[in-house]
């Protein structure tokens, strides 16, 4: 089933290898933002199946983001997996607590990124 | 984890997309890389502006390296992010910046052998 996922993420090279990633390997059409702000109109106006989100972004973070979904009658409903480096996976209950569905570390394999968001979303 | 019965042309036409991609951002990589060269050479005298570039230059290169399948200069980029949140920077840690920052460089000067 081709899936739509939108990608949150400041850093160009993440983005481009994650979506590449998720295309290629996946099949799934992906969106991509490279802030905040974005992330929040494009998940409004395009209504992906998910959102790949960033934790640490300039400007809005990953988890104000989140916040500003979650509070946003349209995107609300939007599973949403958080990125984020190995050194603050530590703070994973954390980002579950908020409501995540899910968390992956940075740097991830991007031949295997669509099995780890699949498990997490049970989409297989 | 299961996995979803990847498709072997799929995965090798990934494999030379990824390649493409690395091309693409190394210069952006090397450009970190010599950031964080140069923090290394004047820690630890850095100020608060400098040593901030430096660890968002370690932060982006350990997330950048691992995932274009430099594992080895991932966790030294991450190391030396976690120096440089430390309130003191001493000998000892500037050493070790500057071996990292050449074993990433030196690392990333020869041929590239993911499978």
């Amino acid at each position: 089933m081709t899936r739509r996922i939108l990608l949150v993420d400041d850093e160009d090279d993440i983005r481009e290898v994650a979506g590449m990633s998720l295309e290629t390997v996946a099949g799934w059409t992906v969106l991509a933002a490279s802030s905040g702000r974005e992330g929040i109109k494009i998940a409004a106006e395009q209504q992906p199946d998910a959102i790949l989100l960033d934790v640490m972004m300039p400007d809005m973070d990953g988890p104000t983001t989140f916040q500003n979904l979650q509070n946003n009658d349209k995107t609300k409903a939007i599973p949403v997996i958080f990125l984020t480096a190995k050194a603050q996976m530590r703070e994973q209950r954390g980002f579950r607590e908020l409501g995540a569905q899910g968390v992956i570390s940075k740097p991830f394999d991007p031949l295997t990124l669509a099995d780890q968001i699949s498990e997490f979303l049970g989409w297989k | 984890m299961i996995p979803m019965s990847p498709d072997p042309e799929a995965i090798a036409r990934a494999k030379q997309i990824l390649e493409r991609l690395w091309e693409q951002h190394k210069g952006t990589i090397l450009e970190r890389v010599s950031a964080l060269e140069i923090a290394a050479a004047s820690a630890p005298h850095l100020d608060v502006a400098a040593r901030q570039e430096a660890r968002s230059a370690a932060h982006k290169l350990a997330g950048s390296l691992g995932t274009f399948g430099y594992n080895d200069a991932s966790d030294w980029a991450r190391e030396s992010e976690q120096i440089l949140e430390k309130e003191q920077i001493d000998t000892a840690d500037q050493q070790r910046l500057v071996a990292n920052a050449q074993k990433i460089r030196n690392l990333l000067a020869t041929p590239r052998s993911r499978s």
